[in-house]
């Protein structure tokens, strides 16, 4: 184990769903929060700092959800602070906890992310408030969609590289497929791409099983200082070795290349050279990348220099991407098939990859295989401001 | 009481006094068909909508008059809208390169679907009626006089 880089000591999240049986938000972060703690095998009063990550008060109906949840989890008294990016935010509470761990602030910190998106409001509601996600003076008040803005940086991508809408359908079938076997997973399916082309139209050219799934649903981990980490054998660890962000032009207009994600380009750069990446295609084993839409997972992996520009529809649909694939991408099924609860998803994410490195994840998206190094990327708004993290797994 | 009886729907309604600060000059000259942006007096780069400060090299930028003509690079129809939008039917927004500006600007095209694509050329439409938000009088419609 490296000498200061932060350790997940354990993790838990609740199914991703569009929750009807009465329960909200408060009952989530508790369930996932005591699994956390159990799994990191700790308990609640070692954590001395917590980070709350939810996207909008609007969804939730709780302004200023961070004191709460500590009080509703058992923790007044520990010192809190709520993050917000959008769909980053969980990726966004990841790198304040990072900073907690390594700069002595906290020896162990609960990362807690959460989201009421699907079972709150309505469709039209939901999709209002996101548009005020974007800038809502010049875009969201104009009436445009998330969908429609992603469709217009798509469009950039397609007219540089000739992606096909055929080529992304492959993400769709590939997310869904793998949620099939997450049991956390909102949208488990087994659809072919005829399928996905055949599905509604959305925003051209992006359809309805182009788009990932808004859901309810939490997650936390324990974050900790490695010489706060208590001692055990039985399996091997994450420590995360680096955390990198940037931001983009709010508005695609004013982006030379609206197609290109260049500050997930940035943020991945950042964590690559804390982690002492210097070919993530080759050193890179397995990643959850934010797949918001399908064309945004490749122009994900791309930005992540897991693929060259241009060069990720090719590598998808012969399958490198895939669960036996050379580089598997999305095993959880992403936003697409495991849903995406804004607060929670970056924090799910490196969930997902923290079990894949440790050889504990769901067996059938396990099958067996043992990953050294994975990436989780998320972002808010159409990659405007991104996260990147580098995980690693660490021998008992 | 069991929870299937409790009231399931809750409703609120907010109102906001909104100011527009700096974008002012560019809503109000929306409402008159005119559209406004910024020049840098250091690097010369053009932005609409008008900047404060220029993203180059920081500084103040100055407001000049536009053309109100583009030519759309990316669109897309929607056939879910949002509710903040005005107008019934399905939208259709564009990136819509403007006519002496180094950027690209957002904007709602009054077509039907199919009717432009890229490389068509459009023109700012002047706003007849009354707007929740004066972004809202922000739209383009096929420019029938050409460039």
């Amino acid at each position: 184990m490296q000498a200061s880089n932060p350790v997940i000591l354990g993790c838990g999240q609740v199914p991703f769903r569009r929750n009807k049986d009465g329960t909200g938000f408060r009952d989530w972060v508790r369930v996932a929060c005591a699994a956390a703690l159990e799994d990191a095998q700790i308990d609640r009063h070692e954590i001395d700092a917590v980070v709350v990550a939810s996207e909008t008060d609007f969804f939730s109906m709780q302004v200023s959800p961070a004191p709460l949840l500590v009080d509703e989890i058992g923790l007044v008294g520990v010192p809190v602070v709520r993050v917000e990016a959008g769909g980053g935010s969980g990726g966004a509470a990841l790198r304040m906890a990072v900073m907690h761990v390594l700069s002595g602030f906290a020896r162990r910190v609960l990362v807690i992310g959460f989201e009421q998106a699907a079972s709150h409001l309505t469709g039209d509601d939901t999709r209002s408030v996101y548009g005020l996600s974007f800038d809502a003076d010049l875009e969201g008040w104009a009436g445009v969609t998330a969908t429609m803005l992603y469709a217009l940086s798509l469009q950039d991508h397609m007219a540089r590289h000739g992606t096909t809408m055929r080529q992304l359908a492959h993400v769709s079938v590939k997310n869904h497929g793998n949620a099939c076997l997450n049991p956390l997973a909102h949208a488990p399916m087994a659809i072919s791409v005829e399928d996905v082309l055949a599905s509604a139209m959305i925003s051209t050219p992006y359809r309805r099983l182009d788009c990932s799934v808004i859901s309810d649903g939490a997650a936390a981990l324990v974050l900790a200082h490695p010489d706060a980490a208590p001692t055990r054998k039985d399996r091997p660890r994450t420590q995360i070795t680096g955390s990198g962000s940037s931001t983009d032009a709010m508005r695609l207009g004013e982006r030379a290349t609206p197609g290109l994600f260049v500050a997930k380009r940035r943020a991945a750069q950042a964590a690559y050279v804390m982690a002492g990446i210097t070919d993530p295609a080759r050193q890179i084993d397995v990643a959850e990348v934010y797949d918001s839409y399908t064309g945004a997972e490749l122009q994900g992996i791309e930005a992540l220099g897991l693929a060259p520009d241009g060069g990720a529809a090719a590598r998808l649909v012969d399958g490198c991407y895939g669960l036996g694939g050379a580089l598997p991408i999305n095993l959880s099924g992403g936003l697409i098939g495991q849903g995406g609860a804004p607060g929670a998803t970056g924090i799910a994410q490196a969930i997902t990859v923290s079990r894949l490195l440790e050889g504990r994840y769901h067996g059938g998206l396990q099958a067996g295989r043992v990953f050294q190094k994975g990436v989780v990327d998320c972002h808010g708004g159409v990659a405007t401001v991104n996260f990147t993290h580098v995980l690693e797994r660490c021998e008992p | 009481m069991t929870v299937k009886e409790l009231p399931p729907d809750l409703s609120l309604l907010l109102t906001w006094r909104h100011g527009y600060g700096a974008l002012t000059p560019f809503f109000e000259a929306l409402r008159e068909g005119r559209l406004i942006g910024a020049r840098c007096p250091v690097c010369g780069l053009v932005t609409t909508p008008p900047r404060t400060r220029c993203g180059s090299d920081g500084a103040p930028m100055q407001q000049i008059d536009l053309p109100p003509t583009g030519i759309v690079t990316q669109l897309t129809t929607g056939a879910a809208s949002s509710l903040l939008g005005q107008g019934p039917g399905t939208p259709t927004f564009a990136l819509v390169q403007i006519t002496g500006s180094d950027t690209r600007l957002l904007a709602r095209l009054d077509v039907k679907p199919g009717q432009a694509a890229a490389g068509s050329r459009v023109r700012l439409m002047r706003c007849m009626g009354p707007v929740m938000h004066p972004v809202q009088a922000l739209v383009f419609r096929l420019d029938d006089q050409g460039a």
